[in-house]
């Protein structure tokens, strides 16, 4: 599953309103199982995505 | 900013948070600020329209740099979930996250203690329904992790070590695998407390063989799925997962055993423990609840749930 950043997303207030998209993500990295995309929202603070990537035989 | 002061006379450190008054709270099903972002609905603190795992800086942190830090971990997108529901490739994958947010934190030289945990239930004060977590990276070593150093003293070796041999071999074991094993403490506080220690002395999650985190996350599954069977009910709990601290130790690696402490608050199904006075005036637990007793009803549960 590769999830794809909302681009122009509404906000509507209350909790959401200080809700950021974040800003391109870097270059995917691996850990252990995982492959992880570090990010920045728009205020700053960091936001890191993990994704399930199979090992292969040749990893 | 918060502020921390010193207690003298618990000896322990208070931290004042009071920007966390204005956070979130228990947000309506759709106006959760840790759900996915959907095309064309409000946004979220996790702009994706999908995800698995995803952990970010808390918007309303008790610790933040540079004097510690305070972090956020989305189990799922699937806001009616839980850590116990999750297929165990999930929790598996959860593991890794939290290997990967302790190698990192306990880098950081503002941060002394990394602390993962979960509060699960209104009972013990949640905010948000979303399962998730969170960590905390102290800037000081706090009062629980030096308790556990000083058991280790007083013990004359790791105290989580000396304790697991007398529990394999007492009635108050859970389950076990090859690599860990779950029971309920000889001196448990809450009455259906339960720890999960891995058997082999392993300081934190990076010690880990993948194997261990594997079956780590199939005790952990276990015993959460247990929890819920207990009552037929979403059990609340406080999650602990307890490392080695990170702080500065004259350059030899900090002592500790990774294990993980559930304190559920009920003692049945419909009554909580309560912190009163003899608790917090005096430090000494009354339980209502015997340890075996606890431990059997806990076995049965976790059968049935299998």
């Amino acid at each position: 599953m590769a999830g794809k950043p909302i681009a122009g997303t509404g906000s509507a207030g209350g909790a959401d309103r200080d809700a950021q998209d974040a800003a391109p993500a870097a270059a995917a990295e691996r850990y252990g199982p995982l492959e992880l995309r570090r990010m920045r929202k728009e205020d700053g603070r960091m936001l890191i995505v993990y994704e399930h990537r199979e090992q292969t035989s040749s990893e | 900013m918060s502020e921390t002061r010193f207690n003298e006379l618990r000896g322990e450190p208070v931290v004042y948070a009071i920007h966390r008054q204005e956070r979130t709270f228990l947000p309506d099903r759709d106006h959760c600020p840790l759900d996915a972002t959907r095309p064309g609905g409000p946004a979220t603190e996790i702009p994706l329209a999908q995800f698995e795992i995803v952990v970010f800086e808390n918007r309303f942190p008790a610790f933040q740099a540079p004097h510690g830090a305070a972090e956020v971990v989305v189990y799922t997108d699937d806001h009616d979930s839980s850590l116990g529901a999750l297929p165990l490739e999930r929790i598996e994958d959860l593991m890794w996250v939290w290997r990967d947010r302790y190698e990192e934190l306990r880098a950081r030289a503002d941060v002394e203690y990394v602390y993962i945990f979960e509060n699960r239930g209104v009972e013990v004060g949640v905010t948000l329904h979303h399962p998730h977590g969170q960590i905390y990276g102290y800037p000081f070593l706090p009062p629980v992790a030096a308790l556990e150093q000083a058991a280790d003293a007083r013990l004359g070796e790791c105290a989580v070590c000396a304790l697991l041999r007398r529990e394999l071999d007492s009635g108050r074991l859970l389950l076990e695998n090859q690599d860990v094993a779950v029971y309920v403490p000889e001196a448990a506080r809450w009455p259906y407390e339960a720890h999960i220690a891995m058997r082999e002395h392993r300081r934190s999650l990076l010690e880990c063989e993948p194997r261990e985190l594997r079956l780590l996350a199939e005790a952990l599954r276990a015993l959460v799925r247990g929890y819920d069977a207990l009552f037929d009910r979403p059990l609340p709990y406080v999650m602990a997962v307890h490392q080695a601290p990170t702080g500065a130790t004259d350059g030899a690696p900090a002592e500790g055993h990774l294990h993980i402490e559930f304190y559920p608050p009920l003692r049945t199904a419909d009554k909580l423990k309560f912190l009163a006075g003899s608790e917090q005036g005096a430090g000494t637990f009354i339980s209502d609840v015997l340890p075996e007793d606890a431990a059997e009803r806990l076995r049965d549960a976790i059968a049935r749930a299998r």
